[in-house]
This record gives C-alpha cells, sequence and structure tokens, in this order.
C-alpha cells in the first residue's frame, strides 16, 4: 500500500500538499476543494461556516499525520521506484530531469555544491553486491567527476582576439569582384575559358606576378576582360590601399556566369602569391606581353615558386 | 532533513555513472580518456563539403560520424545510439566562434508492441532475444522487434537559449524518422543498400524553402589509418615508397610505405554510424561571407545513476543539465594536437575557449615527436644533415591558419575569432567525384580539405604533411605554385616531403551519391565480409 502511494505521490508532492496546509493553518477555513489528478483547494479567510472549519482542521491533521508516517517509512521499501515518478533531482544548480522530450535549457551546467563532493567521497561506489531491499535514491549527485565543469578552466576568448577581416580595411577583393561580376564582357567571355585551363575546382590563377595569358583566342580574350576589370577597380581605390602588403592568394569568386550545365557555374580566380600589392597587380596589367610564348597559358612575367628537390617531390597531383 | 540525508548517504551506494565499456577494438577515434568509456557518444568523424552528387550543386553536405570500431558481427544487439543524448551539429556564418545554427538528434528506440516480438512457447508468452526474427526489407517491418527513431531539432542562435523548430519529412509530414536496423548480414538483411536508401528522408527545414536530405545509419568506415603501427611510435617508415602514390616503382623514399589497403585498419574492416545531412546552401551561410565553420557535439544529462531494477525503457536515471562529452571539428586534433591532461577537457569546451588551448597549436609536440623518432634515419638514407626535421616557425602561423583561423583568402570567415571547427568557403565549387584530389588543396583541388572536409580526402596524410610544414611549401592553383604567405621552406626543411601513413583513401573508394559513405560492411557470412576487406584502394 504504502509502495503504491509512493509511486503515485512522490515526496515532492507531498511537500507541496504542506504547503498547502500550511495555508489552511493559516486561513483557517476552506470554501471548496476537489481531488482529482491535482489536489485543489481554495481558501476563504472570512469563512465562518463551523462544518468547512471542522473539516479544514481534519483534513490539515489527517494529512501531516500522513506526510510524517510517509517520510518515516520510506526508507526500507524493497521495490524500486518506477521510473517516470523518481527521475527528479533536487540538486541545486541543476535542471529537472529530462521526461521523455528533454530540452536544451539556458541553465548552463553547474557543480554539484562542495557537499555533495564530500558526500561523494564517503559515498560507496559500485557494491559488489546491492542489499534487495535497498532504495536506489535519486537524490545529490554523488560523482565528483561533474565538479571539473563547475568552472571551466578554459576562458572564453576575448573580444580582442577576433582578427581583422580579410586583407584589413584595404583588402580589394570585394569590389574587384563586384566589378567583375558586373560586367558583361567578363560574364560573356570567361565560359569560352576552356577546361583544361582550370583547375578541378574550376579555379584560375589570373595573376601570379604577372596575368595570365593564353593562345586559345578566346580564352585570349576572356582574359584581357579579366585584366582590364581588375586593373580598373584596383587604379579606383587610394593609393595607401593599392600599396598596402598582401599576403597570400586571394580567391574571386563569378558566380553564375559558366555555361549551363556546368558544375556550380561558379568560376574562381585566384590572384597574388606570397608577399604583393594590388599596385603591383595594376602595374603589370598595363605591360605587353612580351614573353615568348609557350604552351596554352602563362605568365608574362616571371613566376619562381620554390621548387622540391627531386628526390623529395611529394605526388599530390 | 536528516531523514533525507541518511536516505541520500545509502542511495549513493548503489550510483555510480553508468559509463558502459568501451568497444575491444582500438580505434585512432577514442582520442580522449574519459570519452573511451561512452562509445555511443563517441565522435569519430566531420565531413563537411558541397555536395558532388550530379545534380545537388548549391547543397551543403554535413556527415558526423558516432560508435567507433564497430566489428561488423556485433550480434546480437549491434549499434544503437543513446537516447538519453543530445547529438548535435553545428553551424557558425559569422566567425565569432558561437553556432548560428544546431541541429539536434534525439533518438528513441521501442520494443514491438512494448514487449519485442514473442512466442507462445507451451502456452507461455516470452519475449525473444534477438531484434529481429527473420529477414528484414523495410522499415516497420514485422520481423523487427525493436525500431530506433529520432527526431531533428533545428536551433536557431545559441544552441541552449535560441529559437527551436522541429525539422519534419516533407513526403508525408511527420517528425519522427527512423533508423535501419545495422547490417546484421546477407540473410537477416539481403539487399542491404536499398534497405538503407529507404531510410534517407527529404526534409523541410524550418525557415529554408528548399527541402534537404536526412540520414542516419550503419555506414563502412571511411577514415583511412594505418592505426596500430601509426601509435606504435610509427612503427614503419612514414615517406612515400614510391615515385608517386600507387605508382609501384619503388622509386620513392627508400624503404619507405607504400599506398595499400591493407595497411588500413578501419576502412574495409569497421562500420560507424552516420548522422547525414544535406541543407541547402543558402539556408546555412547567413550574414557572413560564405565561409561556414562546422563541429558536432555530443551531450549527456550530468547525472547518470545505475538502477539495480533496470527496465528496458530505463535502464538508469538520467537527469540534470546536458553536458557536452565530445566534441569533433577537424580531424586528429585532439588525438596528436592537445595534450593527453586536457583532451577531455578539449571535448567539454566551446570553440569560444579554444584560445585557451591554442598553445598547442602554436607550439605543437607532434612535430617534435617525428623529429626524435626519424631525424637519423632521414640523414643516413638521404645524405642529409637536418638538424631538426620539425618546422622552426613559432608560433606555427600555418597551423594556426589551418585550424585555428582558416587560410586567408581560401576559407577564413568575415570576423576572425581563432577556433578549431572545419571552415568551408561554400562559394569554391564541388568537385565531381571522378577528378576530387584526395590531397585536397595542396593538390590542386580547392574544394576539398582543410577546405571542408570530404570523405575521399586523405586527411591522415594532409594532416603529417601540414604539421611538418607542407604550407610553408607553395600550392598549386591550376599548375602555378603559389605561396600562402604562412611561412617559408626554410622554416620546414622537410615540409616538402610526401609523408603517409600508407592507408589510402579517395572518392574514388566511396559513393557518389548522398549519404556518400559506403553501405555497412555486413556482420555475415565471413566470405561477404572478407570480400570487402580485400576491395583494393583506388586512386
Amino acid at each position: 500500500m504504502i509502495e503504491r502511494v509512493l509511486e503515485v505521490l512522490p515526496m515532492s508532492r507531498l511537500r507541496k500538499a504542506q504547503v498547502m496546509l500550511l495555508n489552511m493553518f493559516r486561513h483557517n477555513c476552506i470554501n471548496s476543494w476537489r481531488v482529482g489528478g491535482e489536489i485543489e483547494l481554495r481558501f476563504d479567510q472570512n469563512c465562518s461556516n463551523s462544518t468547512s472549519r471542522a473539516i479544514c482542521a481534519g483534513l490539515v491533521i489527517a494529512v501531516h499525520a500522513s506526510t510524517l508516517v510517509l517520510y518515516f517509512i520510506a526508507a526500507p521499501v524493497a521495490r524500486v521506484p518506477r521510473a517516470d515518478v523518481t527521475t527528479a533531482f533536487s540538486l541545486p544548480g541543476l535542471t529537472k530531469a529530462a521526461n521523455s522530450a528533454p530540452k536544451i535549457t539556458a541553465v548552463r551546467p553547474r557543480a554539484p555544491a562542495r557537499a555533495m563532493l564530500a558526500m561523494a567521497r564517503r559515498a560507496v561506489i559500485a557494491p559488489a553486491s546491492i542489499p534487495a531491499t535497498l532504495v536506489p535514491f535519486i537524490g545529490p549527485i554523488a560523482v565528483a567527476e561533474i565538479l571539473e565543469l563547475a568552472g571551466s578552466p578554459l576562458a572564453v576568448t576575448s573580444a580582442s582576439a577576433a582578427a581583422e577581416p580579410i586583407g584589413g580595411a584595404c583588402d580589394l577583393t570585394d569590389p574587384v569582384q563586384s566589378a567583375l561580376q558586373a560586367n558583361p564582357d567578363v560574364r560573356a567571355r570567361l565560359p569560352m575559358i576552356p577546361a583544361d585551363q582550370r583547375s578541378v575546382a574550376n579555379a584560375i590563377m589570373v595573376w601570379n606576378a604577372g596575368w595570365l595569358h593564353s593562345d586559345d583566342a578566346a580564352a585570349k580574350n576572356a582574359y584581357a576582360a579579366i585584366r582590364d576589370v581588375v586593373a580598373g577597380a584596383v587604379m579606383a581605390a587610394s593609393d595607401a590601399c593599392r600599396s598596402q602588403i598582401q599576403s597570400g592568394p586571394r580567391l574571386v569568386f563569378l558566380h553564375g556566369v559558366i555555361l549551363p550545365g556546368d558544375r556550380g557555374q561558379t568560376t574562381v580566380l585566384a590572384l597574388g602569391s606570397g608577399q604583393w600589392t594590388w599596385q603591383q597587380v595594376a602595374d603589370t596589367a598595363f605591360t605587353p606581353a612580351d614573353r615568348p610564348m609557350t604552351g596554352s597559358a602563362r605568365f608574362t612575367a616571371a613566376n619562381t615558386p620554390l621548387a622540391p628537390p627531386a628526390s623529395l617531390k611529394t605526388g599530390e597531383e | 532533513m536528516p531523514k533525507l540525508k541518511r536516505l541520500a548517504l545509502a542511495g549513493t551506494a548503489c550510483l555510480i555513472f553508468t559509463l558502459s565499456s568501451g568497444v575491444a577494438l582500438a580505434s585512432s577515434h577514442r582520442e580522449a580518456p574519459n570519452i573511451t568509456k561512452m562509445p555511443k557518444v563517441d565522435n569519430t568523424d566531420v565531413y563537411a563539403f558541397q555536395s558532388y552528387e550530379a545534380g545537388q550543386s548549391g547543397m551543403t553536405t554535413i556527415i558526423a560520424n558516432f560508435i567507433p570500431g564497430q566489428f561488423p558481427g556485433s550480434g546480437p544487439n549491434y549499434f544503437t545510439m543513446d537516447p538519453d543524448a543530445l547529438y548535435q551539429i553545428h553551424i557558425d556564418s559569422n566567425g565569432d566562434a558561437k553556432e548560428e545554427l544546431t541541429y539536434s538528434f534525439q533518438f528513441t528506440n521501442t520494443l514491438q508492441n512494448g514487449t519485442g516480438i514473442t512466442l507462445n512457447i507451451g502456452g507461455t508468452t516470452n519475449s525473444i532475444a534477438l531484434r529481429y526474427a527473420g529477414a528484414v526489407s523495410k522499415p516497420s517491418d514485422a520481423n523487427l522487434a525493436e525500431s530506433e527513431a529520432y527526431t531533428i531539432t533545428q536551433i536557431s542562435g545559441d544552441q541552449r537559449s535560441g529559437t527551436r523548430a522541429t525539422v519534419t519529412n516533407a513526403s508525408g509530414g511527420g517528425s519522427t524518422f527512423t533508423k535501419p536496423l545495422d547490417n546484421v548480414g546477407n540473410k537477416t538483411v539481403p539487399q542491404y543498400n536499398t534497405y538503407a536508401n529507404q531510410f534517407i528522408y527529404s526534409i523541410t527545414i524550418p525557415g529554408c524553402s528548399t527541402p534537404g536530405r536526412a540520414f542516419v545509419g550503419q555506414r563502412e568506415e571511411a577514415f583511412a589509418i594505418n592505426l596500430g603501427p601509426t601509435f606504435d611510435l610509427v612503427n614503419y617508415v612514414p615517406i612515400e615508397g614510391d615515385s608517386a602514390p600507387f605508382a609501384g616503382d619503388g622509386k620513392g623514399f627508400p624503404g619507405g610505405i607504400t599506398q595499400n589497403r591493407n595497411n588500413d585498419d578501419l576502412v574495409g574492416k569497421a562500420n560507424v554510424t552516420s548522422i547525414a545531412l544535406e541543407i541547402p546552401t543558402s539556408c546555412l551561410i547567413g550574414s557572413g561571407n560564405g565561409v561556414i565553420g562546422v563541429w558536432s557535439t555530443v551531450n549527456l544529462p550530468q547525472a547518470r545513476a545505475l538502477t539495480p531494477a533496470p527496465t528496458y525503457a530505463k535502464p538508469a536515471y538520467s537527469g540534470g543539465a546536458y553536458v557536452q562529452v565530445s566534441r569533433l571539428g577537424m580531424p586528429l586534433v585532439n588525438e596528436l594536437v592537445i595534450g593527453l591532461k586536457d583532451k577531455d577537457l578539449f571535448n567539454a569546451a566551446n570553440p569560444t575557449q579554444d584560445s585557451a588551448l591554442a598553445g598547442y597549436v602554436t607550439n605543437p609536440t607532434f612535430p617534435a615527436l617525428l623529429d626524435a623518432l626519424f631525424r637519423t634515419a632521414v640523414n643516413s638514407t638521404l645524405g642529409t644533415n637536418f638538424s631538426n626535421l620539425a618546422p622552426n616557425n613559432f608560433p606555427r602561423n600555418d597551423l594556426v591558419a589551418a585550424f585555428l583561423t582558416g587560410i586567408k583568402g581560401l576559407n577564413q570567415m568575415s570576423t576572425v575569432t581563432a577556433s578549431e571547427m572545419i571552415r568551408l568557403n561554400t562559394a569554391v565549387p564541388a568537385t565531381p567525384q571522378a577528378s576530387q584530389k584526395t590531397y585536397g588543396v595542396v593538390a590542386d583541388d580547392l574544394a576539398g580539405f582543410p577546405n571542408g572536409r570530404r570523405p575521399g580526402d586523405d586527411t591522415v596524410d594532409i594532416v603529417l604533411r601540414v604539421a611538418m610544414g607542407r604550407l610553408c611549401y607553395p600550392v598549386p592553383i591550376k599548375g602555378v605554385q603559389t605561396d600562402l604567405g604562412l611561412c617559408t621552406p626554410s622554416n620546414a626543411p622537410v615540409g616538402n616531403v610526401a609523408f603517409t601513413d600508407g592507408a589510402p583513401i579517395s572518392a574514388r573508394d566511396l559513393m557518389a551519391t548522398f549519404p556518400y559513405l559506403n553501405p555497412p560492411i555486413p556482420g555475415s557470412p565471413r566470405a561477404a565480409r572478407d570480400a570487402v576487406a580485400a576491395v583494393p584502394a583506388k586512386q
């Protein structure tokens, strides 16, 4: 019987009932009550009905007595309480146990209180055999490891750790990209660049200390259009920005200008290598190509990347 | 109250945290001491890339793998997800190292009719001991004793306080999806791929006009690694022994290892459980510059207590706030970069806290270990006189770029906050499967690692090379050697050496369609299992 009561009425409910009873003591009168899924009592401070007062007093005494009895005989219950009534934790700082549809709450995990850590250290962890009469009390959590979560030793990154935008305030990648994207000549000619002059990811290195040229007539016109537009966009920037040192390549994405059916319809144009300036990009745009042409595409200025020793080539491609 | 305390002390006698024992097979995925105790929530790999399935341009695929080292024949229970856990995929689209979007997966296991399949034995009705009682070919198959379902919740903003909305099935509605039974074997699931494909769902993503796709289920491992010998103090010569991978000419580094599937301890031998999402890229990039940061986590309730009377529905009690126990973005960071004493802390940390652990990246120990192991052998073999094989540029800005900030111009977000996650520039078009380069960016394929990560990127080899200074040397962009400006060759004496573990992987080894990872290796018969292991690696 008591086991059944415990299953239906967990301790938290009984404590709520006690609070209500205190209210009843204070007001000493009820004018209505209903027992259903929840107990509902309404109090009336001005009630003078003697029957109601008697019922109220009787109820108060009876429920208090029941509560006390339940408290003191709860421990030796042999049966394990049902999961759905025993998963609530009373641990300070923790959210209530998740039910069938747990949510992430706004409460961040905190460490159990210091007293609980001490309790945990005294506790017997993983007993070899569990007495049949032992109630698996789900109360303060006795696992010290959780305490390490209390205040993570890792600080949150400060605002000052945020770096500047790509290329700093003078990065001309965006204006160059906008100019290329908006230019009808570029949009018309870019699709004519043959596939063998693009990487597997549709990338073309158009400037690397010099501008890319091609023997292919259609590609040649496309590169020329790109060069003119880029140079124009660069020259529109301030001297300070044009002469700012850039580090590493910049990628310019031209969307929707590749022939229909091409993957992603995006071409990636790359400019720059190592340390360079946008001024150099503009300067070399106005230098006629005077090097002898070999191969299908090459640069007007020498690009001298460091080549790995023959014996140590990576074979990555 | 004293009574309650007495009860509490008595109760704690049966309290322990239920951290189920690990899978016996060793795996590099078990990268931190504490997570080895929790295989169901051990995040093994994360992939993020532009979908390269034909007709899927404009879509981004994210795959998070869990439960490492799944021996295919691990009956009778095989590998279910943890119903207490929150499996999450996070996306940072503006570079503040905080999630703008989170996709949260929660699992529920259900016995058929509450009991599993029952049999009347001599007048007594008993549940059978297995998860199935006959051949299985479809979701809700009558032969299934147990089903595994999940929900997907999209959280916009902070994962704890943001706006929550349910992802629904675009075909027929509903918010509950089903996970297929693992590949028990050819007799139980005769056509596994056909069966599993029924669990690829078209999904309606809140706030996104184009549907995406979702799949959760077992897959064959795609993380190629020469696991045992690597962690046996690199018990091989980790430099390509051929003039090029698969050349077969022995003209590479004398005595160096060559590419062979037999060098792999996972691909072809183990399975993993994948959570795969395909989402329209436009729904992910927010107001940023098109680069997204991706990482996954698993959270568990802070407390879990065993009960001496477990039931199927409630084998243990759990409650409390959710605590992050697993985290993964870039591969091999927690394995090879973070110090042993901080590995569990890293798993619990948020990206916003990573600057506190940045010292492991700026001043890494792994290259120094390789130097100690191989300097003498390299010098004697090549006749060189390297005093130290490890790069000497400190802080290692090349590693900071690759792992913490993204590479400027390639995959750096509009705001740069040093934090560990996969950074994918969604503007770089996907490279079709047939032409993908297994070494990614350093092999002239801007759509590959470390610009995102595709299943066919050989991240072990790439990370080995990058750790030893590969980015201090030029990388090709359409064949043009391009200096990334991060460091110089003088900083990295062997940065252009073809370091490798000899365990290859390529996109051609895997599927070209969502969810891209191969169907799982069958648990039976042995001949079928062995046949998968015997499939040679493709270039």
